[in-house]
Formats: C-alpha cells, structure tokens, sequence
C-alpha cells in the first residue's frame, strides 16, 4: 500500500469510529466478540529507568565492528561501561480503589538496576510481594540482562515473557552467566523458581481488571524475536499502551485494540519507547508516522528510550500531545549523551498518570 | 371493480410494497454495519503484513541507519544499490537473516 493511501485509510477510520461513536447502539453490538479486558481507574507510571545505554555512538559501534545488526546480541562484547536499562513501574488503581503494582522489564546492567531499584523502593516492593508479577517486553540485552537485581529480592516472581526465547535467555534466568570474547555479558546467581508464562500471539492474557497482555510476533534486530504489550483500558479515558520498545509499531498496537478490545475504538494514550529514530536519524517518512497517530486522536503520549528526542520534538511541534518531562533525570548518578533541555521526553525520575 | 377485489389487490400491493422496503432497508443498514465494522476494524494497511509498508515496520525498517542493512546485505552476497530499504529488509527476513 502506499502512502497517501495508508493516510487517507487511517483518516477514514477516524471518522468511521466518531460516526460509530455518535450512533451509539452500533459501537455497542459490533463490540460483542471483542476482548473485554475489564476497566481499573487509572494508571500511574514511574520512569524508573529508560536510559538503556548512556552513549548511542558506542553502542552503535559495538554493533557494526561486530558483524552488524543480524549479529546475535550473545556474541557481542557490548562496553560495559555504557550498560544501563529499561525499567518501568505500573501502580494500577482498582475501581474499588484498591493499588496494583506490577514491574515491566529489569534493565541491563545489575549495579545500575540495583542503584535504581532502591532509589525508588522497588527492591523491598518485591521483597514484600507487593510486586509480585514481571511482564518482560522481550528479551532484548537492555531489558532482561539486569534479571538478578529482580531475583535477588524474590526468586519466586512471576514472569509473564514471550515464547521466544533462545537457549542463552533460558541460561540466564535459570541462574547462569553469558561471556562474549571474554567479556562478562550478564550474570545471575539467582535461578528462577516462580511460575513463567510464555506468551503467544493468539492470547490476550489478563492480569487483572484493566490490564491485559498480548504478544506481537515481529522481527527484531541483534536475533530477538517478538514482543509483549501490555494494554490498560482506564475507565472514562481509554486505552493506553505500555510498551518496552514498541518493536511491532505504535500505529498497529493501537488499530489492533480497536479490532480486538472492547472500548478499543477510544484511544487514550501511551507510555514507553515506541522504536521510531533509535540513533537520532531522520527520514522525511517519520512524518507519516506523527500523521498515522494523530488520526487515532491520542489524549497523552509519554515517551522515551528508543523513540528518539527528534521523533518526540518534532510529534511536540506538530500538535501530538507529548508529555513532557522533567529535571529529575539530572539528580540521577549518569545521563544519556542525547537527553536534551526540550524536555519532549519522560525520563528518568519521572511519572505520569492516565 | 368491486369492492373486495380492490381491497385484496390494494393489500397486496402494499404488503408487497412494504416487503422491498425492508428489503432496501435491510441492505441499507447492512451497508452501513460493514461501513462501521471496517472502521471499528482500523486500517486495512495497520491490519497487514508487517512488511507492506514503512508504516507498519518502521520499527525496523526506518529506526536503524540504512547502512546497517547495507552491511547484512553485503554479508549475504545481496545487491543493495537503488533498492528500498523495506525491501532489504523484507528479503533478509525471508532468509531468515532477521
């Protein structure tokens, strides 16, 4: 298809939805067979972490010096001095009020995890059990390879993961370490013992009432395949999306909520990196995508990590409602190379509420 | 004409006439159903193939350098001058490269 008429079809979508939406009585019957993933109240996110690595330049080089972007990320000597993660805190509120937590994702490198964890009492959250359930967006090294600094805190955590998984993935979770030419890749000294559920393409698999996760099964560079998304639907507003990188496409997480959840049709907003200009390019072809997320009329996008400052500044300036950040990231012992004073970007430190 | 052949003339015309109605409006409604389930749908492009178009793999396609398909292009012998990056990409995932 091509471009004018992927716009035009998405415009004729936002307007079929509003005609639906004023009718009433269709949006109603047509809903039926649709996912219902139940409502909570809202949805509170802490950044606790979205800078994966500090500086794109080096871990762009570790990439193409070492065979390029097909290359196993295992068989790479990634710099470990430019490790950080990806992190994320969900505290969902219940319609009756009461406050689920739930952890997506636990980062890279395990000092950085560890620093992050207490800094915002994530560690004796798990400790506790009021965190009880991990949903790992995929098994990219940013996201998972800080596993121990989970584990350490309560070996009997939930994961909710994609089926996906390669050998080396399964050695680190079952209390294993990965070297690449000699250099310490990531270490777990404590083995897994909770349930983990694989997740698959065909499920919506719901983890309490409003939040449900559903696997996308799409190609990812570096032999990562698949990623899981996890979907919330706030009572009044709509759905939001909370994604690690977004790896299957903002424009598709979102018209697959309209075909597949009930209240799909109202999109609220999202949260996370949504994988758009990673090294900062542009291609004129980005405007199509600032376009694409318009017509699906988004209240509030907060978004960070892989999305790209440039992507978020120039969706800022074309009416996207960007959330913006704040100072607090500075407060944080490094920072990204390319975090800038825009502020078009929730990072580290920050929330949001939806 | 009489009285009652009129009546059960003018009757059936009218029931008659009444059933097209509703079959015109059966179509109407069923015509605006499909209208309203395609756009409840989303896209026919956001419900593709991943690698229809930019707009559905951008996350690949368009968030890495050109130049790093490029590389996996030369490494598998592939031609890659004047060539769309989405069709690289598509091919290098066919060979199961990506």
């Amino acid at each position: 298809m091509k471009r004018r008429s992927f716009l035009k079809a998405l415009g004729a979508t936002a307007a079929g939805v509003s005609a639906a939406a004023t009718l009433g009585t269709p949006t109603t019957a047509l809903a039926r067979g649709k996912e219902d993933i139940g409502e909570c109240k809202s949805l509170k996110i802490t950044v606790l972490t979205e800078t994966s690595w500090f500086d794109n330049a080096q871990f762009k080089k570790d990439i193409v010096d070492n065979g390029g972007a097909s290359t196993s990320q295992y068989d790479i000597p990634w710099d470990p001095k430019n490790a950080g993660g990806y992190a994320t805190l969900l505290e969902i509120e219940q319609l009756d009020g009461t406050v689920n937590k739930l952890l997506l994702d636990t980062g890279w490198s395990n000092e950085w995890m560890d620093y992050v964890f207490k800094r915002h009492g994530v560690d004796k959250m798990i400790q506790s059990g009021e965190i009880d359930t991990m949903v790992m967006s995929h098994w990219h090294l940013d996201h998972f390879w800080g596993i121990e600094s989970t584990l350490k805190h309560n070996d009997k955590i939930t994961i909710y993961g994609p089926e996906t998984m390669f050998p080396e993935d399964e050695t680190i979770l079952a209390g294993g370490k990965v070297e690449a030419k000699g250099v310490l890749l990531s270490k777990n000294d404590y083995p897994h013992k909770g349930k983990l559920i694989k997740t698959n393409p065909k499920e919506f698999y719901k983890l309490m009432p409003g939040v449900a996760v559903k696997e996308f099964d799409v190609p990812i560079l570096l032999r990562v395949r698949g990623e899981n998304i996890i979907y919330v639907n706030v009572k009044d507003k709509g759905i939001v999306t909370v994604t690690g990188c977004c790896h299957p496409g903002l424009l598709t997480l979102y018209s697959t909520a309209r075909r597949q959840i009930k209240g799909g049709d109202k999109i609220y907003g999202c949260y996370g990196g949504l994988h758009i200009s990673l090294f900062e390019n542009w291609d004129p072809k980005f405007d199509d995508i600032i376009k694409g997320a318009k017509a699906f009329n988004p209240v509030k996008m907060g978004c960070n990590h892989c999305t790209g400052w440039i992507w978020a500044e120039n969706a800022a300036k074309a009416g996207l409602p960007i959330v913006k950040g704040t100072d607090t990231f500075k407060t944080y012992p490094r920072q990204s190379a390319v975090a800038k004073d825009s502020n078009v970007f929730l990072t580290n430190g920050d929330t949001v509420v939806f | 004409m009489k009285r009652r052949q009129f009546f059960r003339e003018a009757l059936g015309e009218t029931v008659r006439s009444a059933y097209k109605g509703f079959d015109s409006l059966r179509e109407t409604f069923s015509g605006v159903s499909d209208t309203l389930q395609n756009a409840m749908d989303g896209t026919g492009a956001a419900s593709g193939e991943f690698f229809d178009s930019y707009e559905l793999s951008y996350s690949l396609t368009l968030a890495y350098p050109r130049e790093m398909f490029e590389q996996m292009a030369r490494d598998q012998g592939m031609p890659y001058d004047g060539i769309e990056t989405i069709e690289l990409a598509r091919e290098l995932n066919r060979r199961g490269v990506i």
